[in-house]
């Protein structure tokens, strides 16, 4: 996804013919998506200790423009030091974090710029955040509803 | 691997997935020692990792004995 310039000068970082796809995929969303970026707002002066993020403004761009095309997406961007109880909640310490809602109930998480190659994966999450969820065969479903204890699954991609 | 493991906490209460981005987190990555990806670790058993795209099945099997 390379970026253009849009009507009002901002780079979009969703060209144009994209959208269309996008917005037809979106169509497919039976239910809300609360989509939350936790993010750190870029400051002027650079903060003893602190990593400045790279990827967060890009991350911001991204998710507010997916959230213009997907009208069933509610995108809320949540500076890091400003929401840290909320951060708490939804157990973000790091940015840029995106905690998907809907059908996920914030218990899926995105960590780093979900663009790029990654945007197919990210995207795959989001919808079936927002699916009735029942193309899972029901065996899976079963076996999976009997877990008696915590899982936590950690899946590592790159962008190349 | 990702959208599995999504949709596997979709279905059970009690599973969280987290997708990280291995080249921006490089700390939390090598502290799993991610040589590849997709690398799918389970309750943070880095030893039992999972290396590549594994089918649902497998990835249910590795949940049901962590």
């Amino acid at each position: 996804m390379c970026a253009e310039r849009s009507y009002d000068g901002r780079m979009a970082m969703i060209k144009e013919k994209d959208r269309a796809t996008l917005a037809q995929l979106g169509e497919k969303l039976t239910q809300d998506v609360d989509v939350t970026l936790y993010t750190q707002r870029a400051s002027a002066l650079a903060v003893p200790g602190v990593i400045p993020c790279e990827t967060c403004e890009a991350a911001e761009d991204l998710l507010q423009e997916l959230g213009e095309i997907i009208p069933k997406l509610h995108v809320t961007i949540a500076d890091l030091v400003e929401n840290l109880e909320q951060a708490e909640e939804d157990d973000v310490n790091r940015v840029p974090t995106i905690v998907l809602g809907g059908r996920a109930q914030r218990r899926a998480r995105f960590m780093g710029f979900p663009g790029g190659y990654e945007f197919a994966t990210f995207m795959s999450a989001v919808l079936e955040a927002g699916s009735a969820g029942e193309d899972v065969p029901d065996v899976l479903r079963a076996k999976l509803g009997e877990l008696s204890k915590p899982v936590d699954i950690k899946v590592f991609v790159t962008p190349s | 691997m990702a959208s599995l493991a999504v949709t596997f906490s979709m279905i059970s209460p009690r599973i969280t997935a987290e997708i990280i981005e291995a080249q921006e987190f490089t700390d939390i990555a090598s502290r799993y020692t991610v040589m590849g990806v997709p690398r799918t670790v389970i309750n943070d058993n880095n030893d039992d990792a999972l290396e590549g795209a594994v089918p649902a099945d497998v990835l249910l099997q590795k949940i049901l004995e962590a």
